[in-house]
C-alpha cells in the first residue's frame, strides 16, 4: 500500500515537471503598468480595450493594468512601490512630473529601445513636435506622449455677432483681446455683469498653466531645461503677471473674482464667459453642450504665438529585464499607433499625439462632430511650451498659485509677489543644483 | 496567604490576557504611529532621502518662519470659532423644539439628522454646485431677490472661510442636536413641573433650569465639536484645496498637502505633532472639569 502511494507520488512529481517544461516552451513575458486618469468612464473602457486587444494579438506578452486613481494617488503608489521593490515595469504619469519621477529614481531612458527597433527613429519622428519635445532630460528620451492636451482659445461666435464683431476674425494680440473682451462685457439694468469678456483659470491649483503661457508669449521662460532654475522675476514674467492683474483691475473685462478651472466650461456653455483659455480636453463637452456657435482659435499673444501643453506620458521603470522592457515597449507602441491614438482622442477628447492619427477615418469623423480639434492641432503646430516643470514640481505649482492669486487679489504687487515666489523657489531648488 | 497571592496573580494575568488584543491593536495603530510621527518630525524626508535624515528641530523652525503656517493656524482657529458656537446654539434650539410632541416629529428629526449620515465628500460635492458663481443656486437666489451678483464666494479671501463654515454648520447641527435631545430626554420631568408650579415662564425655565442641567452634555458637545472642526479635511479638499492664496487652508489640509502633494513627510509630521498638542490642550478641560461645577441628575 505504502509503496504504491510512493510510486504514485513520484509519477505525479514527474508529470508536473513535464507540464512545467511544456509551459516553458510557450513562455510569455508578463508586465504590469500603473494607470491613473482622473475622469473615469470612457477613458478606462478604452484603456481596458487596448490592453485586452494587445494581449489577444500578442500572445507572447501579457500586459496587466493597475488602475491607481488620481495623479496624486498614482505618485504616492509609485513611491510606495519603489520603496517596497514592487515597481511596475512601466506607468502613465503627468508629462511634467518628469523631474519629480527622476528624483524618485524611477525613470529610465528609452534610447536603447529606439535604437534597437528597426523603425525606431521614424516612430519617434511621428509624434507632434510640441508633445515629444517635453519627453527628454539631457537629450535622453524618458517618456512617450500618450494622453496629451493643449490649452486653446474658445470663443462664442454668437456673442461676437451680437456686439458687432466679425465671428471669423478672432483676436490675435493681447491688445485685441482686451478690446474684444471689453466690447463683449454685458451688464443688466442694475449694473450687474451678465457676461464677462474673457476668462483664464486662476483658482484651484491651475494658475501655473496660464502663467506659463503668458510668460512664454511675452518672450520669457518659466524654468531652465534642467528643472533646477526658475525665472519668476524676469521682465517677461513680471509684465505678464501685471497684464493678468490689469485684466481684473484696469481693463475690468474678466470676473472680479478668481475663476476656478472646473467652473469655466459651464460658464462658457451658459454664455457667462464670451472667450476663454482652457484645456482641449473640454472640446467634446463644449461642442455637444453649447447652444451657440463655438469658435476655436490660436491664443492671443503679445510677442510670441504659443500655448502650453498638458496631459500624461508613458514612463519606464529602471531595473527591468530586457524581455520586460521589450514587452512594455511593444505595448506602448501599440497604444501610440495612429489608429489607437485616434480612438483615444475620439473617446476622451485628448489630442492624438502622432500626426498619422489625424488622417484616420475615426479621427475625420470625430473632427466633423467637433471641428475645434483642428483649432487645437493648429495651436500645437503654431507653438506650445511645457508647463512649469522643475524638481519638486507639485510644491512649485502650489507656490505659483499662491503668489499669482495674491497678486490678482492685490494683497501684494506683482513685483513683490514674484520676488517672494522666486525666493521660495530658490530655497526648494537649491538642493537639486 | 500563598493561595491569595497566587489568586491575585492569576487575576492580574488573566486581565492582561483579556486586554492583550486591545492593547496590541492600540499600540500598533495609535501609540506606535504617534511616536513614529514625533520621531519623523525631527527628520528630513522626501524624494531624495531613501531613509529619513535626522535634522533636529529644523522642521519646526522652518514652519515657524513660514507665514503660510501661521496663516493656516489662524484660519483653523477662525474656522473653529465660526462653526462650534453657531452649530451648538442652533443644534440646542432644534433639540428643544424637537423635544416637544407634535405631528410629523419623527419626520423632522430624521430630516435634521440626515446631513450627518451623508459623507462629507458627498455634501461638499453638492455644495460645490450650490456655491458655483453666476449659475449656482445661492448666486441665482440672491440675484433674483436682491438683483445683485455675489460672484464666487469660494475665491475671495473674505468669504471663503465663512462659506465653508456655513456648509459645515448645516451638516453638523444634526449631530449636536442628537446629543442635546438625548440630554433633554434624560432630564426628569419633575424639575420642569416644579419650575412651572413656581410660575416660571419659558425664558426663565430655559435659562435657569434647562441650560444649567444640560451642562455635562454641553461640555461634552463642546469638546467633540472643537476637535471635529479641527479634524475635518474633506470639505477643503473638494471645495477649495486651501485656495485662494491659502485663504481656506486648514491644519489638516496643510498636513495632507505637505505629506502627499509636496511629499515632505518630515514637515507634515511636525505639523501633526503641533496638531496633537492643540487637540490635547482642547480636550484638557474635560479631564479636569468633568466632575466639578456640573449638575448631574
Amino acid at each position: 500500500m505504502k509503496k504504491r502511494m510512493i510510486s504514485l507520488m513520484l509519477a505525479l512529481v514527474m508529470l508536473s515537471c513535464f507540464c512545467g517544461t511544456v509551459a516553458n516552451a510557450e513562455k510569455t513575458t508578463d508586465v504590469q503598468f500603473y494607470f491613473a486618469i482622473v475622469a473615469g468612464g470612457a477613458l478606462q473602457q478604452t484603456m481596458d480595450a487596448f490592453v485586452s486587444e494587445f494581449n489577444e494579438t500578442h500572445p507572447e506578452y501579457k500586459v496587466e493594468m493597475v488602475y491607481t486613481g488620481t495623479n496624486d494617488d498614482n505618485i504616492i503608489k509609485l513611491q510606495a512601490a519603489a520603496q517596497a521593490g514592487t515597481m511596475p515595469q512601466f506607468y502613465v504619469a503627468p508629462y511634467n512630473d518628469l523631474y519629480l519621477l527622476d528624483s524618485l529614481g524611477i525613470i529610465s531612458s528609452m534610447d536603447d529601445l529606439v535604437a534597437a527597433d528597426e523603425d525606431g527613429e521614424a516612430y519617434i519622428d511621428s509624434f507632434l513636435d510640441s508633445f515629444i519635445r517635453d519627453s527628454y532630460i539631457d537629450d535622453h528620451l524618458i517618456s512617450i506622449p500618450f494622453a496629451r492636451s493643449c490649452c486653446i482659445f474658445y470663443y462664442n461666435k454668437d456673442a461676437f455677432r451680437e456686439v458687432g464683431l466679425d465671428p471669423e476674425v478672432p483676436p490675435v494680440t493681447w491688445d485685441d483681446l482686451v478690446e474684444y473682451a471689453q466690447k463683449l462685457m454685458k451688464t443688466d439694468a442694475n449694473g450687474n455683469v451678465e457676461r464677462y469678456g474673457f476668462g483664464l483659470c486662476e483658482n484651484q491649483g491651475h494658475s501655473q498653466w496660464p502663467y506659463s503661457i503668458l510668460t512664454a508669449q511675452n518672450g520669457g521662460v518659466s524654468n531652465s531645461a534642467a528643472g533646477t532654475e526658475t525665472y519668476f522675476t524676469s521682465e517677461a514674467s513680471i509684465n505678464a503677471g501685471q497684464w493678468w492683474v490689469d485684466l481684473h483691475h484696469v481693463y475690468k473685462c474678466v470676473p472680479d473674482y478668481l475663476l476656478a478651472f472646473e467652473d469655466m466650461p459651464n460658464m462658457f456653455i451658459d454664455g457667462k464667459l464670451a472667450m476663454m483659455q482652457h484645456t482641449s480636453g473640454n472640446l467634446t463637452n463644449i461642442y455637444s453642450n453649447a447652444d451657440f456657435e463655438v469658435g476655436v482659435a490660436l491664443i492671443p499673444y503679445s510677442k510670441i504665438q504659443t500655448s502650453s501643453t498638458g496631459g500624461q506620458c508613458f514612463f519606464m521603470s529602471p531595473d527591468c529585464t530586457p524581455e520586460e522592457r521589450e514587452a512594455s515597449w511593444r505595448f506602448i507602441r501599440y497604444c501610440t499607433e495612429p489608429e489607437q491614438q485616434a480612438r483615444w482622442c475620439a473617446a476622451c477628447g485628448y489630442l492624438a499625439t502622432v500626426e498619422g492619427a489625424y488622417e484616420t477615418d475615426i479621427m475625420k469623423e470625430y473632427m466633423e462632430k467637433v471641428p475645434g480639434v483642428q483649432g487645437a492641432l493648429d495651436q500645437l503646430h503654431a507653438g506650445a511650451v511645457t508647463e512649469i516643470a522643475t524638481y519638486e514640481c507639485h510644491q512649485m505649482w502650489s507656490l505659483v498659485n499662491d503668489y499669482v492669486q495674491a497678486a490678482i487679489m492685490q494683497d501684494m504687487t506683482v513685483e513683490e509677489a514674484m520676488t517672494e515666489l522666486q525666493k521660495k523657489a530658490d530655497a526648494i531648488l537649491s538642493e537639486y543644483r | 496567604m500563598n493561595k491569595r497571592v497566587s489568586d491575585k496573580a492569576k487575576r492580574t494575568v488573566s486581565s492582561w490576557l483579556l486586554l492583550l488584543p486591545g492593547v496590541a491593536l492600540m499600540s500598533m495603530f495609535t501609540v506606535y504611529p504617534i511616536f513614529k510621527n514625533i520621531y519623523l518630525s525631527f527628520c528630513k524626508t522626501g524624494f531624495r532621502y531613501k531613509v529619513p535624515k535626522w535634522v533636529g528641530t529644523a522642521n519646526f523652525s522652518a514652519l515657524f518662519a513660514d507665514p503660510v503656517f501661521w496663516k493656516v493656524l489662524k484660519n483653523t482657529v477662525a474656522f473653529s470659532l465660526m462653526t462650534v458656537l453657531p452649530s451648538m446654539i442652533i443644534g440646542f434650539l432644534l433639540a428643544i423644539i424637537l423635544n416637544s410632541k407634535f405631528r410629523g416629529l419623527r419626520f423632522l428629526r430624521t430630516a435634521y439628522f440626515y446631513p450627518v449620515v451623508m459623507p462629507m465628500i458627498a455634501v461638499a460635492c453638492i455644495w460645490r454646485y450650490l456655491y458655483m458663481p453666476e449659475n449656482g443656486m445661492f448666486s441665482s437666489l440672491i440675484y433674483s431677490i436682491f438683483h445683485t451678483r455675489i460672484g464666487d464666494l469660494l475665491s475671495r479671501t473674505e468669504t471663503v472661510l465663512p462659506a465653508l463654515a456655513v456648509m459645515y454648520v448645516w451638516k453638523e447641527i444634526g449631530y449636536v442636536m442628537i446629543f442635546f435631545l438625548s440630554g433633554l430626554q434624560n432630564m426628569s420631568e419633575e424639575y420642569f413641573e416644579a419650575a412651572m408650579i413656581d410660575g416660571g415662564n419659558f425664558w426663565q425655565i430655559l435659562t435657569r433650569v434647562t441650560v444649567p442641567l444640560m451642562a455635562p452634555t454641553t461640555l461634552f458637545v463642546t469638546m467633540i465639536e472643537i476637535t471635529n472642526s479641527i479634524k475635518l479635511v474633506d470639505h477643503v479638499v473638494i471645495l477649495t484645496q486651501g485656495k485662494p492664496n491659502n485663504g481656506s487652508n486648514l491644519l489638516m489640509h496643510y498636513i495632507y498637502q505637505l505629506g502627499y502633494e509636496f511629499f515632505d513627510q518630515g514637515k507634515a509630521a511636525a505639523v501633526t505633532s503641533i496638531l496633537l498638542v492643540i487637540l490635547l490642550l482642547s480636550s484638557l478641560p474635560r479631564f479636569f472639569n468633568s466632575d466639578r461645577a456640573i449638575h448631574y441628575n
